[in-house]
């Protein structure tokens, strides 16, 4: 009671990314709030599912590793410097190839391996069906296994049981072979990407 | 709001729970910052009355005359005086960490107590000696200094922790010639740091902050298998 007193007589007890500065125990609730955000933004520019969480989870990791280097005072704020961040990644795997963990290691935050039904809900955070245009072109790169399994996953949207066993290979080579097109369609949607992306406005 | 990630999403689920410890953690430190912050205040607020004290009564408080220290108990209870470093001085073991504030260099020396025990003594080291720095002036450690003893046993190595008034963490021991391998687990996040082995069998660490070993296992791998011991468990 006498906790809650003062809490009220401070003010309402701030929330978001001002609330995680303040007190950084709050900042697990800044990643459940704006997570699924970020893994969009980065499913749909990748169309790969891991490496779309993994530069999530750097963005993530690099927000709490700078928090107290926040300086904005609205949510607004914090998520402009959210997008930001998130930008930057994007922009350095671009650049590099892979993804940069420097806040996770540094944090030692352990990254788990992706579960079945989070892959695909990746998948289609990334909206595949919006890259079918591009496919044509891009199947044509690709040797007939990785065609196959693409054909099969993206345009007649088959479930990876089911290509696995039209493949007669494992789900996870089908899943490897299928990432790797779509890697290599991710290039291809990079050129056409819009200035501004409209995540950013969120 | 941590409800909101379903359980069949680990690899996010895991990734919030790596968050809500990281910042609990980083919480308490913050208070345990913000109350060192306070006592310093105090003590900043009280050292001119105790100086004026000190000097009225006549003692030699303050007087930086680059003098032995007096014996500082760090190790094990002595009452008998067993585990005092000889006036024949042992030579410093080899290994050497930097001090994470920039200042001297920490070293350690190595003993055998009257009772056979493997006796360690950390400081720091200027020219060759080893010792303390107290207000800018470098001691060293007097013949009868008396260092943390134990027996190597089981865990094949002897390790201590030191948190000096300057705010550095100090990781010290010594492995016997079974161990090959030693690193540090914070077992939380699964992150290991390697701990560098001198050619004699000795290794320090030091780090900033009360934390820095917060929640963590010193392994130590070699012929003898795996052991461990936790280095900060509070």
């Amino acid at each position: 009671m006498r906790g809650r007193l003062r809490e009220l007589s401070h003010g309402r007890r701030r929330s978001g990314f001002v609330g995680a500065r303040e007190n950084p125990a709050r900042f697990a609730d800044v990643y459940v709030e704006y997570h699924e955000q970020v893994l969009r933004y980065f499913a749909r520019r990748t169309l790969d599912p891991e490496t779309a969480f993994d530069l999530m989870a750097e963005t993530f990791a690099e927000l709490f590793a700078h928090i107290d280097d926040f300086r904005g005072s609205t949510e607004e704020s914090g998520r402009a410097w959210m997008w930001t961040v998130a930008r930057h990644q994007l922009y350095r795997w671009r650049e590099r190839g892979v993804v940069e963990k420097r806040s996770i290691e540094r944090l030692g935050i352990p990254i788990a391996t992706l579960g079945p039904a989070e892959y695909e809900r990746i998948e289609d955070l990334a909206d595949l069906q919006r890259v079918r245009p591009l496919l044509a072109s891009a199947l044509e790169r690709l040797g007939s296994e990785q065609r196959t399994a693409l054909t099969l996953r993206v345009v007649e949207h088959r479930g990876y049981d089911e290509i696995a066993r039209a493949c007669g290979a494992s789900e996870e080579v089908v899943r490897a072979r299928v990432s790797r097109g779509l890697r290599q369609l991710a290039k291809s949607l990079a050129e056409d990407e819009p200035a501004e992306p409209q995540e950013l406005l969120a | 709001m941590s409800g909101r990630i379903p359980p069949e999403h680990p690899a996010a689920k895991s990734l919030e729970h790596a968050f809500r410890s990281l910042g609990a953690e980083r919480a308490k430190e913050r208070r345990r910052d913000r109350s060192g912050y306070l006592t310093r205040i105090a003590i900043a607020a009280l050292a001119p009355i105790l100086a004026v004290a000190a000097v009225a009564t006549g003692t030699k408080v303050f007087t930086g005359d680059g003098g032995a220290v007096p014996s500082d108990r760090s190790g094990t209870p002595d009452p008998k005086g067993e585990d005092r470093l000889t006036p024949s001085a042992r030579p410093l073991a080899l290994a050497r960490a930097g001090d994470p504030g920039g200042g001297a260099p920490w070293g350690l020396r190595v003993y055998r107590s009257a009772t056979g025990r493997t006796c360690l003594a950390v400081g720091r080291v200027v020219r060759g000696r080893i010792g303390l720095v107290q207000s800018g002036q470098f001691k060293e450690f007097p013949g009868n200094f008396a260092g943390t003893c134990g027996r190597m046993g089981e865990t094949h190595f002897l390790a201590a922790r030191r948190e000096a008034a300057d705010g550095s963490n100090v990781l010290y021991g010594a492995v016997d010639r079974t161990v090959r391998h030693l690193h540090l687990l914070r077992s939380a996040t699964g992150r290991t740091w390697e701990v560098e082995i001198a050619d004699d069998g000795t290794f320090i660490v030091a780090r900033d902050g009360r934390q820095a070993f917060f929640h963590q296992l010193l392994i130590a791998d070699g012929s003898s298998g795996r052991t461990s011991q936790p280095v900060d468990p509070t």
